[in-house]
Order: structure tokens, then C-alpha cells, then sequence
């Protein structure tokens, strides 16, 4: 309980009737001390960061990254286009006439491609299930257009 | 679009996100693969997914708890996979991955081994995103469990720890841990 309340992660009512008793409590406040100093010290030691700060460096690749992937996006040919690499990925699991169904309305580039995709294989699979796949479908796309 | 063109929208967030979480993403990732460079390579791959999903039209409520939830997954096959590849155990695994001798001093020391040790990989990971600043519904999303386990996980790594900083040598790493943090150090090992 006062691991939750130090962390802020109690309902409002909870929260004031603790902080009340601290305030009276002598002995509580000394354990509510104890226990933030060694969480934080546990925390330091199980978080302890080896690598140097990522830098700009990071951010500039990331950058770089998708400025290349949006120009290898809209430079692929129509048989490699994202919403062809989707349809690949959506025959298996839905069959060829539904996925086209599907994907009628998307353009060859994918623009909303998994706001159309996701909501469909959530009503067979559940909602978690349908983010991995769709979220995989990205994923292949990213390896296969750049 | 030219490298030198006025970022877009979804490039924007992007940065947002780097700036918000970067640090934090790749401090996660090192703590999991123990490999800087693997936790670079994680980080970028985990931004370009962001940009892609959102061009594909993604909405994403909660970007944070997003890119550990998607980082955490991409560490743990690539973890997975160098370990099928060498076909051996974890601990050689680690080695597979191929850490530098900088790094191998943070973990060499034997009272963050033993402050880790007594955890179960589940309680570190949720700590670990803890001192990251995730809330509780944050780490529950990016774990995958319920609000109520992270608290239960929360709590028994914390009375695990004041069992284990009983002992003076854990005590010590802990303290040091703390000297190293008030000092904000870049290399622990040093």
C-alpha cells in the first residue's frame, strides 16, 4: 500500500486518508523514507544505463530512415506496392475475395491501410492478436519497400 | 522528399517522441541485451515503425507506453533469435551478442548482480520501467498484464530488495548505486 501511494498510484480517496496518517505517524513517514530511498537506489541499480546518451546521431539516422522509406514508398513499382505486400500478407488468413474486399479502398502507397485492416481480423482474432499481425504487416513492409 | 525539406507532420511526432522517451528507450533496451549497439539498432527501428504505422494510418493513444511495448517485443525476438542461432544457454547468449569491455564492467559488479539476482525476471523488467517513470497502466500495457499484477510485482521486488540490502556487500551496491546516480555519471564503470 505505501509503495503505491509513494508512487502516486492510489484512487484520490485512499491517497488523502494515507497522506493524513503520515502526517500524524511518525514512524510511518520514517518507513515511507526508507522505502523511497531504497527504491531508488534499486531502481538506479536495475536501470543503470551502459551506453552513452543516444545524441543527435540517433535522431538524424531515425530521420534519415524516413525520409528513405518514404521515397522508396512512393518510387515502387505497383507490383511491390504496400497495399500489394498487405494483400500477400491478408490472403492466407482472410482468402483473396475478402482482403480484396477489404483493401478496396486503399490506395497502392497503404495510406489507411491499418485503420482498414485491424477493425476485420479483431472480429476473428480479438483486438490484441489483430495489432501483432497488422503491426507484423508493417514490419514487412518496412524490410521489403527500403 | 529531400533530407533537407521542413519535417512533415508524422515526422514531427517523431522527434516529439525521441525527445520525450529516447534516452529512456535505449537505457531499456541496454538494460534487456546488455548491448549498446543492439539497443541503438532496437531504438531506431522502433521510431521508423512509429512513422510507418502512423503513414499507414495507425492512431496511437499512448506513443510512450507504444514504443517500450513495441521495443520490449523487438528486443526479446532478437534475444530469441541470437540465442537460436548459437544454440546455447542465455548466459552465453548474452556473450553472443556481443557487448564491449566498457559495458562488461557495469556488469561485472557483483552487488548490482546480487540486488538483480534475487529478482525474477518479471519483477526486474517491471522496475526497470518503474525507474523509467511509466505509470502503472504504462507498464501494464507494454508487459501485457493486468494494473493489479504490477502493483504485486512492484511490491514483492521491494521487500525482496530490503531482504537482500540486509546484507552488507548488496547494502554497499546499493550506495554506490546511489553515489552514482546523485553524481550523474555517464560510466558507471569508471
Amino acid at each position: 500500500m505505501l509503495i503505491r501511494y509513494t508512487d502516486g498510484e492510489l484512487p484520490a480517496g485512499s491517497l488523502e486518508r494515507i497522506g493524513a496518517h503520515l502526517e500524524r505517524c511518525s514512524r510511518c513517514r520514517l518507513e515511507q523514507h526508507r522505502l523511497k530511498s531504497r527504491l531508488a537506489a534499486a531502481a538506479g541499480t536495475v536501470g543503470m544505463d551502459p551506453c552513452s546518451e543516444p545524441g543527435k546521431t540517433l535522431l538524424d539516422r531515425v530521420i534519415t530512415a524516413t525520409r528513405g522509406w518514404d521515397a522508396a514508398r512512393s518510387a515502387a513499382p505497383a507490383s511491390e506496392s504496400v497495399k500489394r505486400q498487405a494483400a500477400g500478407k491478408l490472403s492466407p488468413l482472410l482468402g483473396p475475395r475478402a482482403t480484396r474486399r477489404i483493401l478496396e479502398t486503399v490506395p497502392e502507397n497503404g495510406d489507411g491501410l491499418l485503420p482498414a485492416v485491424e477493425p476485420v481480423l479483431a472480429l476473428f482474432l480479438g483486438r490484441r492478436a489483430a495489432e501483432e499481425i497488422s503491426g507484423g504487416i508493417a514490419k514487412e513492409v518496412i524490410v521489403r519497400i527500403w | 522528399m529531400d533530407e533537407k525539406s521542413p519535417p512533415d507532420e508524422i515526422e514531427r511526432e517523431v522527434q516529439v517522441l525521441y525527445e520525450m522517451c529516447g534516452a529512456g528507450l535505449l537505457r531499456y533496451a541496454a538494460a534487456m541485451s546488455r548491448d549498446c549497439e543492439l539497443a541503438r539498432d532496437a531504438v531506431q527501428e522502433v521510431l521508423l515503425r512509429y512513422f510507418v504505422e502512423r503513414r499507414l494510418g495507425r492512431r496511437i493513444g499512448n506513443p510512450r507506453a507504444w514504443a517500450y511495448r513495441v521495443l520490449r517485443n523487438h528486443v526479446l525476438d532478437r534475444l530469441a533469435a541470437a540465442a537460436a542461432r548459437c544454440e546455447v544457454g542465455a548466459e552465453e547468449a548474452e556473450s553472443a551478442t556481443g557487448r564491449n569491455d566498457a559495458d562488461a564492467g557495469l556488469w561485472r559488479s557483483e552487488a548490482v548482480r546480487e540486488i538483480t539476482a534475487t529478482l525474477s525476471p518479471r519483477e526486474l523488467e517491471c522496475l526497470r520501467l518503474r525507474a523509467e517513470g511509466l505509470s502503472y497502466t504504462e507498464i501494464a500495457s507494454v508487459m501485457d498484464i493486468r494494473i493489479g499484477t504490477v502493483g504485486a510485482l512492484l511490491t514483492r521486488s521491494h521487500d525482496k530488495i530490503r531482504r537482500t540490502t540486509a546484507d552488507e556487500t548488496a547494502r554497499q551496491g546499493v550506495l554506490e548505486a546511489l553515489l552514482y546516480w546523485s553524481q550523474g555519471s555517464e560510466d558507471y564503470s569508471s
